[in-house]
């Protein structure tokens, strides 16, 4: 068995009174590409929150190759290499595309006070680097030519892409993508599916994905992992899980047969 | 020990006085998402007019604060539809939103110092001496104060429990997006919202005016941060947290006055702002649902 | 003309501290996006800590109080007044910069900016109280002994060599990593955070970075003037300054200077000799205030970026080829994601 990369331990978190995560727990091989699925208000989306630090846990643990990373601020956890992206696109709107990567590569020399005043030769070298590196992933992704527009004038789709472009940049070990396909044009899921096994694949990234879009699911992740209730409620491939009749029973309804089944 | 026990009885009257205030920035903060920082010239506008009211214009004192009160709710909605609205519907930002506020702040407390210079006014009521109740002492006018805090305290009560509109404003406080949703029209609500804060603001400056018997316009400009004080210790947009606060302010803030000069009592409420914003910047009593 | 010559040093001088006030304002607002509602207790406290540095021990006899009395050579007390100014940059951010919200920061800025006025104000002890400090020492008064202007002019250069200072430091910041950590803070403190910076620390050394430029400010001002008084720094002269970084442009220190002269200079000097109403002696300082207040709304209403907007960031790089040249993944070619900046 491959190496676990993270684990969550018996998670619980209640906000005032509602029970959001209520004794999760799983684990996440590295390499690996993992779904997390569920219904609305399964506590998907708050779990990516608890994992890249957003949210304190009431209880349970958060574990980042095998240390414990469940005090840790959010931005301690990103200098490990555990990254994520949001629901809702959060480009830095009044930067352009380019400095929109540029901006989050971690230990540049001109971030401290000291290194921005007097090593002025050294950062600009660096940016020079980083501009050639960051081209390089923005070409990738279809998004070169639009480099020197402000990413707040980007449609809706450009800002997806930029969201991952940029993720890419900070060169993550694990990145947590909250809903990547929300809102995004049947092409363009083709698109970004195919770069997230692409950089999986060469880049060794593993990603977990909160996604509603079981095609992609069935496309792209090697595992699934089911929550319902705040709980974890099964795992497995997507084929495991589609005879697993507490999954149907947590999607509720008639249709739900087909909806896992499609 | 006598200068204790009076002093908790000023401290009832700081209370009211602030009770009005912090409820009133409260509900619009509550409804519109952000902070007015021209809110503490309201108080400014409210008391000049009841005193042109009733110095003035010769109408009785009730009257004239009556007419006080509403027409700094007019002023309130009228800004509100005039300026604030126009600048939330280009969706500015939250940044250039309290900018704003703040202009008008500065806008607002000098219009009223060209119309009525820099003086000191007086209210035409007849000064009583203190009554005594049990160990506390208090002037017919405070007395005044308590009971309109009170009354206004049921009202803002009743409103929010018995009222539709109250009610709208309660469920756009909670979650703007589930009103507007479920049929709310959430403009004319946002209106009213404005409007009654501004008459508290009007109220507060007016009774703040009756308490301190001598006032300039810019007399409740500095309170402005007390009554922040009052409305993060309640938790922000809680009204009855707000009235909460108020009362732990009123009386903190005063009762201190027996140990330090009354000069630092502001300094008190900064030092329970500071203390909350560290500690607990959910406020004592935190909003529902929000994470 | 020695009359008129004064007069021009005096408005160069007015316009090289404003200059330094707006960029102190601009790292502040313009880079990380901090709300400072008190710009101007910043820059007293510069002035009154840099006083009572360099002066002799108070003379009680003559009624006149104020702590320290150092007697420091000005150098070392212009250090210390830009000190204290920075220290309480950093006590305001302290309180203020955890994860709140902004209006909680602003609330805090305002606060503090009421608190430090009523404080020195009323307490006769610290700095004088209401009558302030007058017969401040002034630099450089060796050297200028033979004309009145002579003075003048030598301060002239000497601010204009500290603003230049201080724009070459203030546009070396922004183009830096460092810089550009700050502007990502001001459009989201929480991506940046889980990025892995600590934006709490980037938003700090901002708000310090400010306090402390405008405290220089503060200096410089009562180093020409040899005098301060809690009458000179009222909440208008801090929207003076954020009338001119918002008029001039945020985040554009071009802009700071288009805004300090358009707005501290000529404004202020040319509503300066407006005679004044007997019956009325606040009315046009009142009505500068209404104007200043109502620049500040209007400005944001209609030209929120400045008359200098933020610039574009270009690097030198090697182009590319475009692999998607004939246009975007997933669209239709000619569709609608060609640049959407021309709509902006």
């Amino acid at each position: 068995m491959a190496k676990s990369i993270l684990e969550v331990k018996g998670i619980k978190l209640a906000f005032g009174g509602v029970q959001a995560i209520d004794d999760c727990s799983f684990h996440i091989e590295e390499g690996t590409i993992t779904a997390l699925i569920g219904p609305n208000g399964a506590g998907k989306s708050t779990m990516v929150n608890v994992i890249s630090g957003t949210y304190r846990p009431d209880e349970g643990h958060v574990i980042l190759d095998g240390k414990d990373v469940t005090r840790m601020p959010n931005y301690v956890r990103a200098q490990h290499g555990l990254l994520r992206t949001f629901q809702i696109s959060r480009e830095f709107a009044n930067l352009t595309v380019l400095e929109n990567l540029l901006v989050v590569r971690q230990g540049q020399v001109g971030e401290s006070l000291f290194g921005a005043l007097f090593r002025a030769k050294r950062w600009q070298e660096q940016t020079k680097e980083l501009v050639a590196e960051a081209n390089d992933i923005l070409n990738t992704f279809g998004l070169y030519r639009l480099r020197n527009e402000y990413a707040g004038n980007l449609s809706g789709g450009q800002k997806r892409l930029v969201e991952l472009a940029r993720a890419v940049m900070a060169k993550p070990r694990l990145l947590l993508l909250d809903e990547p396909m929300a809102g995004v044009t049947p092409a363009l899921i083709e698109r970004l599916g195919h770069h997230i096994v692409e950089l999986n694949r060469e880049l060794g990234v593993t990603f977990v994905l909160v996604e509603h879009n079981l095609d992609v699911v069935e496309k792209i992740c090697s595992r699934v992992v089911v929550m319902a209730l705040g709980k974890q409620l099964a795992d497995g491939t997507l084929a495991e899980l589609r005879s697993n009749q507490a999954v149907i029973d947590a999607y509720l309804g008639g249709g739900a047969r087909e909806r896992v089944g499609s | 020990m006598t200068i204790f026990l009076l002093n908790i009885g000023f401290g009832l009257v700081t209370a009211s006085v602030l009770s009005l205030l912090s409820v009133g920035l409260s509900l619009q903060f509550g409804v519109t998402n952000f902070v007015n920082f021209a809110y503490g010239s309201y108080l400014g506008v409210g008391m000049m007019l009841a005193y042109t009211f009733s110095a003035t214009l010769h109408f009785p004192f009730w009257a004239a604060a009556a007419l006080g009160t509403i027409f700094t709710g007019v002023v309130s909605m009228v800004i509100a539809e005039g300026v604030l609205e126009p600048f939330a519907r280009r969706r500015k930002s939250l940044f250039y939103m309290l900018i704003v506020t703040f202009g008008l702040s500065l806008v607002l407390d000098n219009l009223l110092q060209i119309f009525y210079g820099v003086d000191f006014f007086q209210y035409p009521v007849a000064q009583s001496s203190p009554v005594t109740i049990g160990p506390f002492s208090f002037t017919n006018a405070q007395l005044e104060i308590i009971a309109i805090a009170v009354v206004a305290m049921v009202g803002v009560h009743l409103l929010l429990s018995r009222t539709r509109l109250g009610k709208a404003m309660r469920a756009m406080s909670d979650n703007m997006d589930l009103a507007r949703s479920s049929g709310i029209d959430t403009k004319n609500v946002t209106r009213w919202t404005w409007f009654i804060s501004g008459c508290l603001a009007g109220l507060g400056g007016i009774v703040l005016a009756l308490n301190i018997v001598s006032f300039q316009t810019n007399s409740g400009e500095t309170l402005l941060f007390v009554i922040f004080a009052a409305v993060i210790l309640g938790g922000i947009g809680q009204t009855y947290g707000a009235m909460l606060g108020a009362l732990v302010i009123g009386m903190v803030t005063e009762i201190s006055t027996s140990f330090i000069s009354s000069a630092y009592k502001q300094d008190i409420a900064f030092i329970v702002l500071v203390l909350m914003l560290l500690l607990r910047p959910q406020g004592l009593i935190p909003a529902k649902g929000k994470a | 003309m020695t009359l008129i010559l004064g007069y021009v040093a005096t408005l160069l001088v007015t316009f090289f501290t404003y200059n330094i006030f707006v960029i102190g304002l601009n790292i502040q607002f313009g880079y990380a996006g901090i709300l400072n509602f008190t710009v101007i207790t910043f820059m007293a406290f510069g002035a009154y800590f840099y006083a009572v540095f360099v002066m002799p021990h108070a003379d009680n006899s003559s009624q006149v109080f104020y702590i320290l009395g150092l007697h420091w050579p000005w150098p070392l007390a212009m250090l210390a007044g830009i000190v204290a100014s920075g220290a309480l940059g950093y006590l305001v951010g302290l309180i203020a910069l955890k994860r709140l919200r902004s209006d909680y920061l602003a609330i805090v800025t305002l606060a503090t900016g009421t608190l430090v006025y009523g404080l020195f104000g009323n307490n006769n002890k610290l700095f004088d109280g209401w009558s302030g400090l007058f017969n401040v020492n002034q630099p450089f008064q060796s050297v200028a002994t033979n004309h009145p202007n002579e003075f003048s002019w030598i301060f002239v250069v000497f601010s204009g060599v500290v603003m230049l200072v201080v724009w070459l430091f203030a546009n070396r910041l922004y183009a830096s990593p460092l810089g550009r950590s700050m502007r990502a803070i001001r459009e989201d403190q929480d991506v940046v955070d889980s990025f892995g910076k600590n934006s709490f620390k980037v938003r700090m050394l901002a708000m310090v970075i400010g306090s402390v430029i405008v405290g220089i400010g503060g200096v410089l001002t009562i180093q020409y003037i040899g005098a301060l008084s809690p009458a000179g720094w009222t909440t208008g002269e801090t929207f003076v300054v954020w009338a001119a970084l918002l008029v001039g442009g945020r985040a554009n220190n071009l802009g700071a200077i288009v805004g300090s002269l358009l707005v501290a200079v000529i404004f202020n000097e040319a509503t300066r000799y407006i005679p004044q109403v007997p019956s009325h002696p606040n009315l046009i300082p009142n009505l500068r205030n209404v104007i200043i207040g109502g620049l500040v709304i209007l400005s944001i209403w209609f030209r929120p970026q400045g008359v200098v907007p933020e610039k574009k960031a270009s690097f030198l790089e090697v182009p590319l080829v475009d692999k998607y040249a004939q246009g975007f993944p997933g669209e239709e070619p000619g569709g609608t994601l060609s640049p959407a900046a021309s709509e902006a």
